[in-house]
């Protein structure tokens, strides 16, 4: 499946303390490709509630958690083959559950030769 | 009056701010802060109290306790003179809040320092609006002497959520009409920016707004920004930003079915037809594009010419995008200051990367500029791709930087099928010198906002919102008062005579 083929270690740190700040048990998470505007094309923590079955499309999955774009975004993103990377720096326009928890998911390129 | 912990002026020293909650400035229940960050060198400007759902709360408390206590027995005269006096105040203080507005997000002086001065209008235009909220009267279909009337009322408390790109018109779009139209605002600025929806707020005390009718709470999206969408004591929610963000305040909304209104992304078209006088079609493409370093959710990124002109408008705006002025945004000869964020950057660097894998041509720019001075800072160089396809991601996703994607079109239909081959709806502007061709664009072009031979013309009395997932809704102009009232019908028997249908 195109699209996301994972995280780099340092989404995999910040995921973790996401996950841990959670516990065990907690609702479970997806992401989603974010559009348009100041807080666009990032990839977006929410729950797994969030995501409407049947209309959002799934373009891959990072570290078990899978990911989703709105079917018309997903058309234009299907054919992109990226990682899910963080950034230390909080600040975003979203509301994407990883920002109390010091970084920022963004979105990685992976070139044709990986990274 | 309660004032911010800072006097205003401070050079360069980070400046503090608190949360403003019922009539005073105050730390968040947490004690957490965060910085606000200068996107020119990096530097902290500002540090702000975070606000989180216990501050929200409490903000939403105090609204509604003004709501019932006084604002929505404010008569709409005395309203209509306090949203005055805030915008004789947001004028008289424009060069601050505008020093402050590119402190924060890199915005050049030269358009930051006009922000006071057209947010004041904001506030005018609804202070005139104030007294002309009313119900209208109705004859009933039936037989009989009846008097119908409506009363058109205020929702209650309204939750402003705003974005980093324009801080402060932004403020003023959710709370003038808001406080107008007889509601109490709580308001969650973008985390970026926060100092002039702060400053916005003790104007407005200063002004007398009485405690608790506007209240400013930043903090960052998932906490306080979902615990006010999510509020039960919130009647509806005003939101600019992207759209999953709008669809998870949606989401949100459907415990007390709040109402709400999105104003999201945009990937606009500018068609650019071969009859034009090519510099002034060059200068308006540049002025769609460039302003706020393309940070505009309207800004005119899919520029789309006839191919008979398409070389040489290539040419020409290549040219001109290379002149543009880039540098320290506080220097008034600049034109083109810094993206707000490293996260920003980012975005713009990967779409350059995807542009160039997708096969467009880029003709300028793609990497940040030369200049030693600007190093340090978030800047990146008006791009231009030309040969750029429709289905290609650069022509389709908001890049929200200032990267041209240059499309070529035929004719009129293929225009506007191309145009229109985008899943944002948000504005889209012709260039011709056709009159009758113009006018045939903009009733087929789907877009909130349709320009001609113009762009950026968004003004305080007309709507402004989207299409397709650009969002639903109108902010400014007499539609926006749909939003933010509802409507109760009343009936009066005049009759003599009473309807005794059990006796």
């Amino acid at each position: 499946m195109p699209g996301c083929e994972g995280m780099t270690p340092r989404a995999h740190r910040l995921l973790a303390r996401v996950r841990a700040a959670a516990g065990t048990g907690g609702e479970p998470f997806a992401f989603m490709i974010s559009g348009g505007c100041c807080g666009g094309t990032n990839p977006v923590l929410c729950h797994r509630s969030n995501i409407i079955e049947g209309f959002d499309v799934q373009l891959g999955e990072a570290d078990g958690i899978a990911v989703y774009a709105h079917p018309d975004h997903a058309r234009y993103l299907a054919a992109d083959r990226f990682l899910i990377d963080a950034l230390d720096d909080v600040r975003s326009d979203t509301f994407s559950l990883e920002i109390p928890h010091g970084g920022r998911f963004v979105l990685r390129e992976l070139s044709a030769d990986g990274l | 009056m309660a004032e911010t912990a800072q006097p205003l002026g401070a050079e360069n020293a980070a400046r503090r701010y608190q949360l403003f909650v019922n009539g005073k400035f105050t730390d968040s229940r947490s004690g957490k802060t965060f910085e606000s960050v200068s996107p020119h060198d990096r530097s902290v400007v500002a540090v702000v109290a975070e606000g989180d759902k216990p501050d929200i709360d409490a903000a939403v408390a105090a609204a509604r306790a003004a709501y019932e206590g006084v604002w929505s027995t404010t008569p709409p005269g005395e309203r209509a003179r306090l949203l005055l006096k805030i915008a004789d105040l947001l004028e008289a203080n424009s060069a601050e809040l505008g020093r402050l507005e590119t402190l924060d997000m890199g915005m050049p002086m030269v358009m930051s320092s006009a922000m006071g001065a057209v947010s004041a209008d904001v506030f005018r235009y609804w202070a005139g609006m104030a007294t002309k909220i009313h119900g209208l009267t109705g004859e009933p279909m039936r037989p009989g002497d009846y008097l119908g009337y409506t009363l058109r009322e205020p929702l209650g408390v309204v939750g402003g959520i705003t974005p980093w790109n324009g801080p402060l018109i932004m403020a003023a779009w959710k709370t003038a009409p808001a406080l107008a139209c007889g509601n109490t605002v709580v308001l969650k600025p973008a985390e970026h920016t926060p100092m002039t929806s702060l400053e916005l707020a003790r104007l407005a005390a200063e002004a007398g707004l009485p405690e608790g009718v506007l209240n400013v709470v930043p903090g960052f999206g998932p906490t306080a920004g979902a615990a006010l969408a999510s509020h039960p004591g919130v009647d509806k929610i005003a939101f600019t930003g992207e759209y999953v963000t709008g669809r998870l305040i949606v989401q949100m909304s459907a415990s007390n079915l709040k109402t709400v209104t999105l104003e999201l992304g945009g990937k606009s078209p500018h068609i650019i037809f071969d009859d034009v006088d090519l510099e002034a079609a060059v200068a308006t493409a540049l002025f769609g594009l460039y302003m706020n370093s393309g940070q505009i959710c309207s800004a005119g990124t899919r520029i789309l010419v006839q191919e008979s002109l398409y070389e040489r408008f290539v040419e020409r705006f290549v040219e001109r995008s290379q002149q543009v002025k880039v540098g320290d945004p506080m220097d008034f000869a600049t034109r083109m200051g810094p993206l707000v964020s490293e996260e920003q950057l980012r975005k713009v660097q990967r779409y350059v990367e995807i542009g160039k894998k997708e096969g467009a041509r880029l003709r300028c720019g793609g990497g940040q500029p030369k200049d030693p001075a600007l190093a340090r800072g978030f800047y990146h160089e008006p791009t231009v791709f030309a040969e750029v396809d429709n289905k290609m991601q650069i022509a389709q996703e908001e890049i929200f930087g200032p990267v041209a994607s240059v499309l070529r079109f035929r004719d009129e239909d293929d225009a506007v099928r191309i145009g229109n081959d985008v899943i944002y709806g948000l504005a889209a502007g012709v260039q011709t010198k056709d009159l009758k061709r113009a006018h045939r664009l903009a009733k087929r072009l789907q877009a909130g906002t349709v320009w001609i031979n113009t762009w950026h013309m968004i003004e305080p009395n007309s709507p402004f919102g989207g299409y397709k997932l650009s969002g639903y809704g109108r902010e400014n102009g007499v539609a926006m008062v749909e939003h933010l009232t509802r409507l109760k019908q009343v009936w009066v028997d005049l009759n003599d005579f009473t309807m005794d249908l059990f006796a």
